[in-house]
């Protein structure tokens, strides 16, 4: 067994997350988010997802936040050039409300093409079965030393309130120390000095989202649970042209998806990672990476109860973030009232890496010792915090933590 | 005319460029790199080519060295993750040397798949004669020291290295992108560049070769370099595999610094990548890159200068392999600077802004502190990650 470190929250967050392990419910994965959590998804930064979050909006628990986080380590310097929505991609949210791993409903959102650097690109945004389609401007990424004023559009249709741009990456874990941690627990001889490194690998860098706020009365089904998974899909060819110009043709494929954090990045061996991010919820409930995912952590040391619990959130009903709607959510940034913590969905705030950690040490505690972010959230609509913009001359820029 | 920026080795280049340039020869772009330069390859980053280096070693110059970077902006931390060569992609180097904007020989380098994150990838290098050989790439780590470049000598002696390193390029995008909107409206202000470099502290893909001269040149004394990255159609399955089939498309190509990233309309930039040199030297693009250039009021003479380095010609690199090149870090003497050829240390963005400036000295106050080697591969080694406790404050956003 590990020796345990500190922290006050992580206990909080801890004794609350085993009362909901205990009485059945999810419980988190291995470690990190999801950015570049697969060889193709490498290759493919533009659908590369980060994080997934869902949560009651803390002014208004009447409303459910998505959010989907893409296109990690985005830096200040290069906010136009890179700080754009691909026009090939369908970034899909998909949602469970009847507690199985069937998904009922879609928000598939599709941006057009850049016409320029002045102007922003346009969002067209489907929800599925009502059909209800909007759309709106993302808010266009500048190189003025202040950020751009996040554009908010509210559709009244649908009750759908809308934001994508770029913003702060909201993710926070120490991806060296996690690596070195794996490394000396493989090796047999745990080590969980590696944490002392305490250092945010997101620290300083920017990243595209997309936030929604939707009326809860909107998705949910007959239960208390809503479930959500991200997923960025592409069409199944990419044809190139002479021109410098590429189509998509055929039908929609998932590049990549996450719902629980960490699954794909910690627990899916190196060879079958492609073929998670291409499957479905669905499939993961019959077992399909079950084995997989259970030898990882079993060579982590992770005893049955752990992996039961794991397995619980992860696998048996699909690797969906299950909110429930009745778990009052309060708090500044998103909410951080300790009832309504990860695995409860999950907030900007969570310490989604301590508690998943603490899982895999067996219920004994364990963390990062990397417990928030290094900016502030918002604490209304779209609640992730503003990008980071280019410094002054002669500024000290000490914000990233590799 | 705006005033001048100041320092030493700018002007000294700089006199060296106007004296090139006066006898014809290249000259500079507008402004950046590579990084980032059209809509596509900003979603297809595996593919993005950053920057293009063409020079003779300073130890030895009977050898000529080309270097090339892609996938820049590899945060340490996800050196493992992200620090891979794609393997459907062909990197590919168009060898000129007979003084027309035709590539007259080719060079490319494909890599396997990845097995596992402990195992090197593979690269396949094919030489401009058919023959192959194949050499490991250096493998990413995440330890606090840098892996130590493996360098794999094939036939004839031609050097080899592929991996993460630091990125060489240094330059402030913010500061040209205010520059110039400032220069578009009358208002210049070379206040407005910030100095600071906004490619310090991140890593980059690199590949390097290094060629006995003798196996590569042609009887000219110039040789020229343009390379590119090239995809065939993609097809996705069920199962989370692209297969590739058909034939390969140009997704993005470099030679002279920053030509897209800089002078292209917006409209034209993919399109600039899907080119070819040939069609540069056409004309296919030139109405555009002469109005922007005029939008930035230089003078017949600058557009004449670089309508010569990247138009004429094609957006080709070319060095004078009669030219001697000496000093630390791949070489520093004035002689052979950019853009004759190009090395690490050249500060290709203050020779080609003095140009823009119509050929009074500007520079973007920036200036490279990276630790070149002085030895084949001649990059940085890449970033590693820090000790606990240690102030990070090496990126210059």
């Amino acid at each position: 067994m590990l020796r345990f470190d500190n922290r006050k929250t992580a206990l909080a967050a801890l004794a609350l997350t085993v009362a909901l392990a205990i009485s059945l419910t999810p419980a988190p994965r291995t470690d990190a988010a999801d950015h570049g959590d697969a060889p193709f998804i490498a290759h493919d930064q533009g659908a590369d997802i980060g994080d997934a979050y869902f949560f009651l909006d803390p002014n208004d628990n009447t409303r459910a936040v998505m959010i989907m986080t893409f296109h990690g380590f985005l830096i200040p310097g290069e906010a136009i050039n890179f700080g754009q929505f691909d026009p090939a991609a369908r970034f899909r949210f998909e949602i469970e409300n009847t507690g199985d791993a069937v998904p009922d409903r879609f928000i598939d959102l599709r941006f057009s093409q850049r016409t320029g650097t002045a102007a922003a690109q346009v969002a067209t945004i489907i929800s599925t079965p009502s059909g209800t389609t909007f759309t709106a401007n993302a808010t266009n990424p500048n190189l003025s030393d202040t950020p751009p004023a996040p554009v908010i559009t509210t559709n009244s249709t649908s009750g759908i309130t809308f934001f994508a741009g770029v913003v702060d990456d909201p993710f926070f874990f120490d991806i060296p120390a996690f690596s070195r941690f794996v490394g000396s627990v493989l090796a047999g001889s745990p080590n969980t000095t590696h944490f002392s490194r305490a250092r945010d690998s997101f620290a300083g860098y920017n990243t595209l989202a997309i936030v929604l706020s939707v009326p809860v009365a909107q998705i949910r089904g007959a239960g208390n649970e809503i479930g959500l998974s991200t997923s960025i899909q592409r069409r199944a060819e990419q044809v190139y042209t002479r021109r410098g110009e590429v189509t998509g043709v055929g039908r929609f494929y998932n590049v990549d998806r996450t719902g629980v954090p960490a699954v794909n990045v910690a627990l899916v061996p190196f060879a079958r990672k492609n073929e998670y991010n291409a499957s479905t919820t669905v499939e993961d409930a019959a077992g399909k990476f079950a084995p997989g995912i259970v030898a990882t952590l079993t060579a982590l040391g992770t005893d049955s109860t752990s992996i039961g619990i794991l397995a619980s959130v992860a696998v048996t009903r699909g690797d969906i973030l299950r909110l429930n709607v009745t778990t009052a959510n309060t708090g500044t940034g998103g909410g951080n009232n300790a009832a309504a913590a990860f695995p409860n969905g999950r907030r900007l705030r969570d310490d989604v890496i301590d508690t998943l950690l603490f899982f895999i040490n067996n219920r004994q505690p364990l963390g990062d010792n990397v417990n928030a972010n290094d900016v502030a959230f918002r604490d209304t609509f779209p609640f992730v915090a503003a990008p980071i913009h280019p410094l002054p001359p002669g500024t000290t820029d000490d914000r990233t933590r590799n | 005319m705006f005033r001048s920026g100041q320092r030493k080795m700018a002007l000294a280049a700089l006199s060296l460029t106007v004296a090139l340039a006066a006898a014809l020869m290249p000259a500079a772009r507008i402004d950046a790199a590579d990084h980032g330069d059209a809509p596509l390859t900003a979603h297809d980053q595996a593919c993005d080519l950053n920057d293009l280096y063409l020079f003779l070693d300073p130890n030895d110059n009977s050898r000529l060295i080309i270097l090339a970077t892609m996938h820049g902006f590899i945060v340490p931390s996800e050196a493992v993750n992200f620090g891979i060569f794609d393997p459907a992609v062909r990197f590919r180097f168009e060898i000129e040397r007979n003084g027309d904007s035709k590539p007259d020989a080719f060079l490319d380098v494909r890599f396997n798949q990845r097995v596992s994150t402990a195992q090197a990838q593979t690269a396949t290098i094919t030489l401009p004669d058919g023959r192959t050989f194949t050499a490991p790439a250096t493998n990413p780590t995440l330890a606090d020291t840098p892996p130590a470049p493996v360098i794999t000598t094939g036939p004839d002696g031609i050097m080899f290295f592929a991996g993460l390193s630091d990125d060489p390029f240094f330059f402030d995008i913010p500061g040209f992108g205010r520059f110039t909107t400032a220069l578009r409206a009358g208002t210049p202000n070379p206040d407005l560049f910030r100095g600071r470099d906004s490619f310090a502290g991140f890593n980059t893909l690199s590949l390097a070769f290094s060629f006995p001269l003798s196996t590569i040149r042609s009887a000219s004394n110039f040789l020229g370099v343009s390379m590119l990255a090239q995809r065939q159609h993609k097809v996705l399955s069920r199962r989370g595999e692209l297969v590739s089939t058909g034939r390969f498309y140009t997704v993005d190509r470099q030679g002279v610094p920053a030509v897209n990233v800089a002078v292209l309309p917006f409209a034209r930039k993919n399109d600039y990548n899907a080119g070819t040199t040939q069609e540069d030297a056409a004309g296919k693009f030139d109405a555009d890159i002469i109005a922007n250039f005029q939008s930035l009021r230089m003078d017949a003479t600058s557009i004449g200068i670089f309508r010569q380095l990247h138009v004429v010609r094609g957006d080709i690199l070319r060095l004078d392999l009669t030219k001697p090149n000496t000093g630390p870090g791949g070489g520093n003497n004035p002689e052979a600077t950019f853009p004759n050829g190009r090395r690490l240390r050249d500060d290709v963005i203050d020779i080609e802004l003095t140009l823009v400036n119509n050929r009074q000295p500007l520079g973007d106050r920036t200036s490279t502190s990276d630790p070149f080697r002085d030895t084949f591969p001649f990059f940085a080694p890449p970033i590693q990650p820090f000790p606990a406790g240690t102030t990070d404050d090496r990126t210059r956003h």
